[in-house]
């Protein structure tokens, strides 16, 4: 017999399920024929079952498990599923999912009010809705007790009860809504009990829930020589697993553009941004959503939440937020997060709808990036940190950074974006792999070189040559202008400065955080401009591209003076990149974006896959 | 950038709302003044500049009042806090300057159902724009926008900012005369007035910065003493021009550095990112005064200035 449970369904890259590894009777375990449990030493089988090591299978009238392990099953016969069980640490506990996601798709798409939208889910009814909501739900089992006393009886626990929801496993194999306070008679523990757990909700304040539940059984009842047994008492302490930021180590699957009907602009932009995806190699298409709100970075930020399944792999349900922007009412475009909702994918919100409207360009999800894992100080971040633009005086939501601190896995760097006119951080930093110790390596604005190099050219005889040739600024007034005339304008001079500086003040705040060195940077030139009072890019914010691969960056075409037959901004892009191995593939954005304060990473989003190695509890760099 | 800090969001949610109320132009007035708060000479004079400019180019006319009907669906567009109305008119070029000051002074449609968000950016905007052209034709109404009653501190700056671009000697002495005055518009004006790039502008930022303001006026203070003396505006031939560099960026200079140990926290940042953009090469050397007789704690974070002054990101 295979003392295995396998309840969880392995995800394909793509989402798709495939049929449980380990399923079929091992589901029954024989919990109803009582006899032999606690025996299952030597047949484990696969590894999994702790042949061999004795002492592990179930012990006593109470002995509660779950996957504390992590290998993706409940082993009753293996020591390390019961050791520490009711702690919870980086090396062992067991994990279940805030089961948000829509398996059978019936959750509306649009139609309805926003709290209406965003309230459906899997875990919003009281049922288990099919095998794959079933598979989303991680298992808790009270071992077999076959010799349990005529009048025993058991009581289940459940520290933060509102945030997770019972079933358990009827005789038919169907799973029903449980009711921890149901006494649990002689039959009941004798047969065993199996359990599914969901939690509610993610965790969205540390201080209102921590995102752990601690389920215990207690069992009570009278020897056959009358003596009272002492009470006994197991307990499993599970974990709801965070929600995780993409990061760029994690590869492009599906890139998203907003389609803005009637702009042949729009047409232009994706018609290279799909040629950029066809350099990177990417097997999925574009998808492409009719919306007039082409700041599709801005309204949507992708995430996965994941759980352990069989055979070392994950479960995962992908997760995406809403934009927390809320100025009387939600941005509408963000109901993206809904259209794309669906099996293992949940579309989620998290904002106060009181929060400033003079601070909610902040909540736009350009920014918010994640910087990549790292080690410094003798502290690993193995899913990176998020990255948000935040002062003191000019923050983004602040519920929205108290749910990503609950999750407890990617915590907050703050850099000061309040200078700039739109405040987001992908205005001035990316960052992309590199074969290097950390791994990565930051792409940063820097003014002076993009002044530097103006003068490098203006000194070899070319002040007069032209840039933003056959562009224009709104109204059609022409953008040429040249060399000198822009190094001769104050104001360009002086809030490129001011940029230099305030990009450098982004910097130290990155190096104290992540120890990364200059040899780490990757430099990237533009100049900025004042208007309404703060800070915007003058020339296309290269820095504001899209890393679709490990070898392709599409950032915006820059438009610089031609200078010997070549672009010498894009001349310095492809060489700056190219000791990464990366290769630029240019993006056509002014009209629609760079005009508009934007550039191809504002007007664009990405779903990353999430590795089959080094999942997140692993904690591994 | 200069908006930063100027923009106390309670102050701003009630100058937008004073705005409106103020601002709503009627027929015959401009989104900032009503033609008679203009001299009759210089109104005349302005009145028939813009009849002739309308018949020459009617284009940039046209242009102008279809940006104006296009403001509330750039602002459902934009990215960010306001749409980018200055870099817009900029791109405009000279031939947008007499239609922006009749939209500023003369004859602007009403602000009719304009959000608070887009009217602000319009009104910002136009007064940046024509700042930034910086021609003495519109002297005169930027001269007047600064007397009027508008108190936002960030409309104020606005205001500032534009007059002080001419760089006359006038626009000086109006903008030191307006920064003694305490009142409302002070710290509007403070906050604008470093886009003066003259002397007298740089002493009297400096005088107010050593005379030990609190946090929040410091921070404007040294960002104005940032743009005054800010190294890369001075190597443009325009600034350039009036021969003051040395003088206006050394002022800066001693002026920030003296101050930089009697802040702390946001003032000091603002400080050190103030002493960056003037990048003067006397720095060093007041650092070394600053730190006789200080304690060794204050030394240490002049030791750092210096450090960050040495490698600076305006050089490369």
């Amino acid at each position: 017999m295979l003392r295995r449970w396998t309840w969880l369904f392995a995800a394909t890259l793509s989402g798709a399920a495939l049929a449980a590894g380990c399923g079929g009777d091992d589901e029954d375990l024989g919990l109803q024929s009582g006899p032999g449990v606690g025996g299952g030493a030597g047949q484990g089988g696969a590894g999994q079952g702790g042949a061999g090591q004795g002492g592990g299978g179930p012990k006593g009238p109470v002995d509660l498990r779950a996957d504390v392990n992590r290998n993706g099953t409940i082993d009753l016969d293996d020591p390390t599923e019961d050791q520490g069980e009711d702690t919870w640490d980086a090396a062992h506990g067991a994990i279940f999912l805030a089961n948000v996601d829509d398996d059978q798709e019936q959750c509306p798409t649009s139609g309805q009010p926003d709290s209406q939208l965003v309230a459906c889910n899997d875990a919003a009814d009281t049922v288990v809705n099919g095998e794959e909501d079933l598979a989303d739900l991680a298992r808790i089992v009270a071992a077999p007790w076959p010799e349990a006393y005529a009048d025993a009886s058991g009581t289940f626990t459940v520290s933060a009860l509102e945030q997770v929801r019972l079933f358990r496993k009827s005789a038919s194999g169907a799973f029903e809504l449980f009711d921890p306070a149901t006494k649990l008679g002689q039959a009941d523990l004798a047969a065993g009990v199996e359990l599914a757990i969901e939690a509610r909700d993610i965790a969205r304040d540390a201080s209102a829930w921590d995102g752990f539940v601690d389920v215990s059984l207690t069992v009570t009842g009278t020897a056959p020589s009358g003596t009272p047994m002492p009470e006994a008492k197991d307990t499993v302490r599970l974990r709801v697993a965070p929600v995780l930021f993409r990061h760029h180590l994690h590869p492009a699957r599906t890139i998203y553009a907003a389609n803005v009907q009637g702009q042949s602009s729009s047409t232009a932009f994706r018609n290279d941004l799909k040629a950029a995806m066809q350099t990177a190699s990417l097997a999925e298409p574009l998808y492409e959503h009719a919306s007039s709100d082409q700041w599709t970075q801005d309204y949507f930020e992708t995430a996965y939440t994941s759980m352990p399944a069989p055979g070392g792999k994950q479960h995962v349900m992908h997760v995406n937020f809403r934009s927390a922007n809320h100025t009387g009412s939600l941005r509408s475009a963000g109901r993206i997060v809904f259209a794309l909702r669906g099996k293992d994918i949940a579309g989620l919100a998290q904002f106060d709808p009181n929060h400033s409207n003079e601070m909610d360009s902040l909540n736009s999800f350009g920014n918010l990036e994640t910087v990549p894992p790292y080690t410094h100080n003798g502290k690993s971040y193995p899913n990176g940190r998020v990255l948000r633009g935040s002062t003191p005086s000019y923050y983004p939501d602040k519920s929205f950074d108290r749910m990503v601190s609950a999750q407890g896995a990617q915590p907050i760097i703050y850099i000061d974006t309040e200078w700039l006119l739109v405040g987001h951080v992908d205005e001035t930093t990316t960052f992309v792999k590199a074969n290097t110790p950390r791994g990565w390596a930051l792409g940063l604005n820097d003014a002076a070189l993009a002044k530097q190099m103006l003068e490098e050219a203006k000194a070899a005889g070319h002040g007069n040559v032209p840039m933003f040739v056959g562009m224009s600024w709104w109204g059609g007034s022409p953008a040429e202008v040249t060399i000198d005339e822009v190094l001769n304008d104050p104001d360009v001079m002086n809030e490129s400065a001011a940029a230099a500086v305030e990009v450098a003040g982004q910097l130290e705040v990155l190096k104290q955080e992540t120890g990364i060195t200059e040899a780490e940077i990757i430099r990237i030139p533009f100049l900025h401009q004042p208007a309404e009072g703060y800070s915007v890019a003058y020339q296309p914010g290269t820095v504001n591209g899209i890393y679709l691969s490990d070898t392709v960056f599409g950032p915006p075409k820059p438009h610089g003076p031609n200078i010997n037959g070549e672009d010498i901004f894009e001349a310095q892009l492809i060489e700056a990149f190219k000791p990464y191995g990366i290769t630029v593939s240019f993006i056509e954005d002014w009209n629609l974006y760079h005009r508009n304060d934007g550039e191809v990473h504002c007007g664009s989003n990405t779903t990353r896959v999430v590795p089959e190695t080094n999942p997140w509890w692993e904690g591994a760099l | 950038m200069k908006a930063k800090r100027v923009l106390g969001i309670s102050l701003l949610a009630a100058g937008l709302l004073l705005s409106a109320l103020t601002g709503a132009a009627s027929a015959a007035e401009g989104v900032w003044i009503a033609p008679d708060r203009l001299a009759a000479q210089d109104r005349a004079t302005l009145v028939q500049a813009i009849s002739v400019a309308r018949k020459e180019n009617p284009t940039a006319f046209d242009t102008l009042a279809r940006l104006r009907e296009d403001m509330p669906a750039l602002d459902a567009q934009k990215r960010g806090r306001y749409v980018p109305v200055t870099a817009i008119l900029k791109g405009l070029g000279k031939d947008a300057l007499l239609p922006m000051l009749n939209e500023l002074a003369i004859d602007a449609k009403p602000r009719g159902d304009m959000v608070d968000d887009a009217w602000h950016a319009w009104r910002v905007g136009l007064v940046e724009a024509v700042g930034a052209l910086r021609d003495s034709r519109a002297a005169p109404v930027l001269f007047a926008i600064l007397d009027t009653t508008e108190m936002n501190t960030e409309l104020v700056r606005a205001a500032a900012s534009a007059l002080g671009k001419l760089g006359t000697d006038a626009a000086a002495q109006k903008l030191v005369a307006m920064a003694k005055k305490e009142g409302p518009k002070q710290k509007g004006v403070l906050a604008g007035m470093g886009d003066c790039r003259r002397r007298v502008v740089a002493e009297a930022l400096a005088s107010t910065l050593l005379a030990h303001p609190d946090a929040e006026t410091a921070i404007l203070v040294a960002r104005s003493l940032g743009d005054v003396g800010s190294a890369w505006a001075w190597k443009t031939p325009i600034i350039a021009a009036s021969g003051e560099e040395e003088a206006v960026r050394a002022a800066a200079a001693q002026a920030l550095v003296t101050s930089y140990l009697r802040y702390e926290g946001e003032a000091r940042t603002a400080i050190t990112k103030a002493v960056l953009m003037v990048d003067h090469a006397s720095t060093p050397t007041l650092a070394e005064d600053a730190k006789r007789g200080a304690r060794p704690g204050d030394q240490a974070a002049l030791d750092a200035l210096v450090e960050r002054f040495k490698n600076s990101p305006l050089r490369r």
